[in-house]
């Protein structure tokens, strides 16, 4: 009789909120205008659920201490379908606890079609779910009227979604989308299964045991693997989808704390001890946001828990709650800072984040501080029992570290005043002592967390690149439209060097070295590129030999892109480095065939061309001597013997002549003349204007990483200049740009 | 004018002061280009690594004061003194060999309007701000550490003196000593018989030497029933060693209070004294010195060979192996590995098998096998963190070459490979010798180091690809980078997996001997699978990418 009314007064407690919760809105309809009014009030209602369950959390419930089915107040048939119910509630009134604040179909459609479902038969079964909270049948308790009003509030916020799909018909797919909904549920159930569920469906299983067996392992796998898993699930997911896991989370690690820890001393029972203290300020810094206190869990609470997972204190019984609820327990500690980070909801802790940390983890030892002190010397401890948060008052680290034991036990150390009937204990320098020490952990943790970034990032960027790389390469192969890649991107540039809209920046700087340089060299001119030193003219021939990037526009070889067919175009270079790269330890001519091997040149063609520029260059008897008994000459000759080894057709020289006598620098110039008289491209720099002026056909003057002019040296000769007041001219006052004097005959012919 | 005056100002400190600030700019500019904050912050995260060792060493040395009821005495203080300076006066001369007369940098500061006297001045400056810096981290903590226990007022009055003498005492020392030792490396390299011979003779002398001590030693050891006896023989030879150290003892004594009249003249007449040496003995050498290795050096004809093949990795194995065999340093450094390796294992296995009585102890013998041979062949793999970056200059010919030229990398490990396979027999066959470990415990463990070297081999060589110097190389020539960030990465590196490695072994072999084996080699290969694999991926996508 009594559960009949009750339940009734259910239902109707659950539509008179519904009914107040369209008075609210000013009418019954859904539209857009009002959805915001609307929403705001079940958003009122969620937290007002959160509040009045709350009490019955804290409170014991008899059936979390029940082992096996048989032996409580109901049979065991009831008994195990009220612990599957209860297990099932405590998801329900979890989602209608963040319902409101999240759109989320899956989450919507569950409340709307499976949460009054469960908590209908809540109220149907109403007597063995009362009787699972008090142990007897008393439907009075304040217990079980706190739980009643959850069940309404929570029926309110379930019938007004269900009322609100029936007015809209919203029904397309329904079976699809109830399927969904079923299915999400069912991801969540295992992290709100009450802790003491399979204790109460399989009694205690196992033996009580030191060593360390499979099911220690067990835990910790899923303990290790479960952040990870979380990881790779929702990291592609929306942050508002990342934001609705970790708060289900926090708030399944809520309830599960209570679950096993109500039936021990109050006092003692406050959530200011390490990990339990994370579990229940987690919820609070996901809901609300609070940096300060979940940095403060992410750099002392993960560590910790950590340990706990690795090392665990509990035995092999398995099913007994306290061991689920340590695990559970531990393994939220240690997941939910790590996820909230890596999900991107925290950003990474700076020293700012760390301060607030530091000032959180300072309220925290200084609450549990100052409770130790009271609480073991109030007359409110009746039973006597220690009360030991953070291990501030026991003698918990000075068994591991003895060396500590005056700072806490000398008398200058301890300080003692009363309040009342209270004698205030505080071991101020070994706890300020416990304090110092986790700030120098806090701050080691940080610093690992700052190499696991690195590491994360580095791995990020590889992927990130490997896939630009495919995509450079999908793209040329597109661009050559069927050919193969050995075949030049711009069949029509084969016979000349071309540079297009060239720039370069070096990393760290903005300023570019090269500013959109345009250049076409063709076969059997000496092309000379002259300029101040750092005028642009070696980062342009490194960018052209392939040895740095290019930062805009492109580099053509022989109708080869140096960025994207790089060894293509360099099989047609030859490079003379300014700073003698060669290897010291080696001979002349294992220098020598050394280079000839990369470039694949035929041993016959090897032996022919050592021969043959040996000579030239006078180098044969010296050519078996280890480099670095060379001259700087030697080596510089050895360096373009290295260069002509496999007959480029295109010869790139970097400030060639420095420092070589007359006949070094004569034997130079003629071989370059050669090798462009034999109808292939000799382009170099130089600081010799002289030699420029002797050697090339055309030249290039470029200053502050501008191409200023370029002209073929007969024509600045017909028109009675210099090169060197040409140069000199651009040298000092480089943003004169003039008209080249190709240009200016260009113009007087079309004049003519 | 105003130039004149400049020049009447430039006296010897000033230029002294510029050299020093022109060999230090690099360093300068990178801390000038930080923010405020974050050098305040580097700051103070120093101060915290000080604070750390502070409490390391104070909370060690109270461990084993009461616990192995060792005195903290004056001997012990000077003892550790110097065994400390010992050891680095040993690392000193190594890095002044370097410094003083290989650097590249030679050239370009023996051109400055400057006495060679102040070159050789400034360079033993800088190299002794940075000793002094590097001992921040270390000697002075100790020191702090050591009277914080039981230090009184004259200890603390004497601290900084001494720290300060304590850090510029080895470079003096190796400034004298790299004068002889540069002629005797130079004719050694020149006269390769006489090194080989040498290197025989001294560790044919060492061995004998070992298994004359190792004799002595009572079998089985039991420590604690020769604890107290081995407690004073300890005392006895920190004694009899302190009274050798004549000046440490003049330091200990200004630090204990104890005859301070004349040891502080005395402390510092020593100093001077070794000062003075250094720059009227070592300074005049200087010049000769740098001047020889700046020339042209010998004129050493190799027969040409010819070899009729087309392949990459081929040629590249051909070149580092040539390079590798005519480089004094390279060589050197894997000949000591290869043979005083063995020798170190075959001293340690030893005394482990005096202590070792039960199958515990036969697996915590292979656990300390396993670190100890990890840790000593890591910090030699790890100099393939600048396997790629010792290329220098040279590297150009690879960016330039239309090749697969990051083939160079696998011939680079080729050769490190083949020291360490070396080095690994070695140990293998002194082992087998002189240990009473089963070969089935010894094959296994030479398989498991066998893979976990080759993976620290990939993973040294990875950081390299990920993070070049080779800029660094080009500028100061390869020998003369001593201070290479990656090396050091990849030798922590080492210690660390060593570390784990020997845990983990014991860990499994514990657990069961069969299954142990199995998964400590299945582990082992997972983890040169691992490193493998992202070395492999790392190079293909950074060595195209590396510039200088």
């Amino acid at each position: 009789m009594n559960q009949s009314i009750l339940t009734v007064g259910l239902l109707l407690s659950a539509f008179a909120i519904w009914f107040v919760g369209g008075l609210c809105k000013g009418e019954t309809t859904i539209r857009k205008k009002t959805y915001a009014r609307k929403n705001l009030f079940f958003r009122c209602l969620s937290a007002l659920l959160f509040l009045v369950y709350l009490p019955c959390l804290i409170s014991l419930e008899a059936v979390s201490e029940q082992i096996g089915l048989s032996g409580g107040a109901n049979t065991p048939t009831i008994t195990a379908l009220t612990g599957i119910l209860k297990w099932f509630t405590y998801f329900t009134l979890a989602g209608l606890m963040v319902e409101p604040f999240f759109k989320k179909q899956s989450l919507t459609d569950f409340t709307a079609f499976f949460a009054p479902v469960i908590l209908l038969l809540n109220a149907i079964f109403l007597k063995p779910v009362a009787t699972s909270i008090v142990g007897y049948t008393d439907y009075f308790d304040w217990r079980v009227v706190t739980y009643s009003i959850c069940l309404a509030l929570a029926f309110g916020i379930a019938g007004a979604r269900l009322i609100e799909k029936i007015r809209q018909t919203d029904f397309s797919k329904i079976g699809v989308r109830i399927g969904k909904a079923g299915l999400w549920m069912l991801v969540y159930l295992p992290a709100f299964m009450p802790v003491y569920l399979p204790q109460l469906f399989f009694g205690i299983i196992g033996e009580e045991t030191v060593d360390f067996t499979l099911t220690h392992r067990l835990l910790i796998y899923i303990g290790f693997a479960f952040p990870a898993l979380a990881y790779i699930a929702f990291r592609k997911k929306s942050k508002d989808e990342r934001l609705l896991f970790l708060i289900l989370l926090s708030l399944s690690g809520f309830m599960q704390y209570f679950c096993y820890t109500a039936h021990r001393d109050p006092l003692t029972n406050l959530p200011l001890h390490l990990c339990n203290t994370a579990i229940v300020l987690m919820l609070f810094a996901y809901v609300f946001r609070l940096k300060s206190v979940f940095y403060f869990t992410y750099l002392v609470n993960v560590l910790g828990a950590f340990c706990a997972i690795l090392l665990p204190n509990t035995s092999d019984v398995l099913t007994e709650a306290g061991v689920l609820g340590f695990w559970y327990n531990h393994t939220y500690a240690f997941a939910l800072p790590i996820l909230g980070v890596a999900l991107g909801i925290f950003e990474r802790p700076n020293i700012k984040l760390m301060y607030g940390a530091i000032a959180a983890f300072s309220v925290y030892v200084l609450s549990a501080a100052v409770l130790n002190g009271w609480l073991n010397n109030s007359p409110l401890n009746v039973n006597g029992e220690e009360v030991d948060y953070f291990f501030l008052y026991s003698d918990f680290f000075i068994d591991k570290f003895a060396w500590a034991v005056p700072l806490k036990y000398n008398s200058s150390f301890v300080w003692k005043f009363q309040i009342g009937d209270t004698m205030m204990t505080f071991y101020w320098l070994y706890n300020l002592v416990i304090w110092l020490a986790f700030i120098a952990l806090m701050f080691a943790i940080w610093g690992i967390y700052g190499l696991l970034y690195r590491t994360s990032d580095a791995h990020k960027e590889l992927a990130k690149r490997k896939v630009l790389m495919q995509v450079d390469h999908a793209q040329l192969l597109k661009e050559l439209g069927g050919r193969s890649v050995k075949e030049p991107l711009h069949p029509e540039g084969a016979s000349m060097i071309k540079i297009i809209n060239f720039s370069k920046t070096y990393a760290g700087t903005d300023k570019k070295a090269v500013k959109n340089l345009n250049l076409e060299i063709h076969e059997g001119e000496v092309f000379g590129f002259i300029g101040h030193n750092g005028a642009g003219k070696s980062t342009t021939i490194k960018s052209l030999v392939g040895i740095q990037s290019i930062t805009e526009g492109s580099i053509e070889v022989q109708g080869y892109d140096i960025a994207r067919q790089p060894l293509q175009a360099k099989l047609n270079m030859g490079y003379v480095s300014d700073n003698h790269a060669v290897y010291e330890n080696l001979t002349g001519r294992e220098y020598i065939s050394y280079v000839a091997d990369l470039y694949m040149v035929s041993e016959k063609d090897k032996n022919e061309r050592i021969q043959k520029y040996a000579k030239m260059f006078g180098l044969e008897k010296a050519l078996d001597n280890e480099i670095k008994s060379y001259s700087h000459g030697m080596k510089q000759k050895t360096m373009v013997i290295g260069a002509l080894i496999h007959n480029p057709k295109v010869w790139v020289l970097d400030e060639p002549l420095t420092g070589l006598d007359p006949t070094s620098s004569w034997q130079i110039k003629e071989c370059m003349r050669q090798h462009a008289d034999a109808g292939n491209i000799v382009f170099f720099s130089s600081h010799v204007i002289e030699v420029v002026e002797k050697v090339c056909d055309r030249i290039a003057i470029i200053a502050d990483g501008t191409l200023q002019r370029v002209d073929r040296v007969e024509d600045i000769k017909k028109e009675g200049l210099s090169l060197e007041q040409l140069y000199l001219q651009y040298a000092q006052h480089p943003e004169a740009k003039l008209p080249s004097v190709s240009d200016e005959i260009a113009s007087a012919q079309e004049n003519v | 004018m105003k130039t004149q005056e400049k020049q009447l100002k430039n006296t010897p400190i000033r230029r002294i002061k510029y050299l020093m600030l022109l060999q230090m700019g690099e360093r300068l500019r990178l801390r000038k280009n930080q923010s405020g904050k974050k050098r305040a912050f580097l700051t103070f995260l120093k101060v915290c690594v000080c604070i750390a060792v502070f409490a390391a060493a104070y909370f060690a040395l109270g461990y084993f004061r009461d616990s192995f009821q060792i005195k903290l005495s004056k001997p012990l203080l000077i003892s550790i003194l110097f065994l400390t300076q010992v050891v680095g006066v040993i690392s000193a001369i190594g890095s002044i060999l370097s410094i003083l007369y290989t650097s590249k940098e030679n050239t370009m500061l023996l051109a400055f309007p400057c006495k060679y006297g102040e070159i050789f001045i400034s360079k033993l400056a800088v190299f002794a701000v940075e000793e002094i810096k590097k001992s921040c981290f270390f000697i002075l903590p100790f020191l702090i550490a050591y009277g914080a226990l039981v230090g009184g007022a004259s200890y603390w009055i004497f601290l900084l003196p001494v720290w300060l003498m304590l850090c510029l005492f080895p470079v003096l020392i190796g400034a004298i000593i790299s004068i002889p030792c540069i002629y005797i490396k130079r004719f050694l390299e020149k006269h390769m018989f006489l090194y080989a011979l040498l290197i025989g003779t001294v560790l044919v002398f060492v061995f004998v030497l070992l298994t004359v001590l190792l004799s002595k030693l009572p079998t089985p050891v039991r420590l604690v029933a020769i604890y107290g006896k081995f407690i004073v023989a300890v005392e006895e030879f920190l004694a009899s060693l302190s009274s050798l150290a004549v000046w440490y003892i003049f330091l200990g004594n200004l630090l204990f209070g104890e005859s301070q009249l004349w040891c502080i003249p005395l402390a510092l007449a020593v100093f001077a004294g070794f000062s003075a040496l250094c720059f009227f003995v070592a300074k005049p050498f200087y010049f000769k010195a740098v001047s020889s290795t700046v020339e042209a050096g010998g004129n050493k004809r190799h027969k040409p060979k010819h070899h009729k093949h087309n392949n990459i990795f081929l040629t590249f194995l051909r070149k580092e192996f040539k390079l590798f065999v005519r480089n004094s340093q390279s060589l050197n450094s894997a000949v000591l590995t290869i043979l005083t390796f063995p020798l170190l294992s075959y001293v340690f296995n030893f005394i482990l098998a005096a202590i070792n009585t039960n199958v515990l102890g036969d697996f915590l013998s292979v656990a300390f096998n396993v670190m100890i041979t990890l840790s000593i062949l890591s910090t030699h793999n790890a100099n393939s963190a600048s396997a790629l970056s010792s290329e220098g200059s040279e590297f150009a010919v690879l960016k330039t070459a239309p090749s697969n030229t990051m083939i160079i990398a696998w011939a680079k490990i080729a050769v490190a490979e083949v020291v360490n396979i070396i080095a690994l027999v070695t140990t293998f066959i002194m082992l087998t010798i002189t240990t009473e470990l089963s070969l089935l415990n010894l094959g296994l463990m030479t398989l498991v180091l066998f893979l976990m070297t080759t993976a620290h081999i990939f993973w040294s060589f990875q950081i390299d690809v990920c993070n070049p110097k080779i800029l660094d190389y080009a500028m100061k020539g390869g020998d003369s980078v001593v201070n290479n960030s990656n090396v050091a990465k990849a030798v922590v590196i080492g210690f660390f997996t060593a570390t784990i490695a020997g845990v983990l072994t014991l860990l499994l072999l514990m657990d069961s001997f069969t299954s142990g084996w199995i998964r400590i080699i299945l582990l082992a290969a997972a983890f040169l699978i691992i490193r493998w694999y992202l070395f492999r991926r790392n190079l293909k996508v950074y060595f195209n990418d590396i510039q200088f």
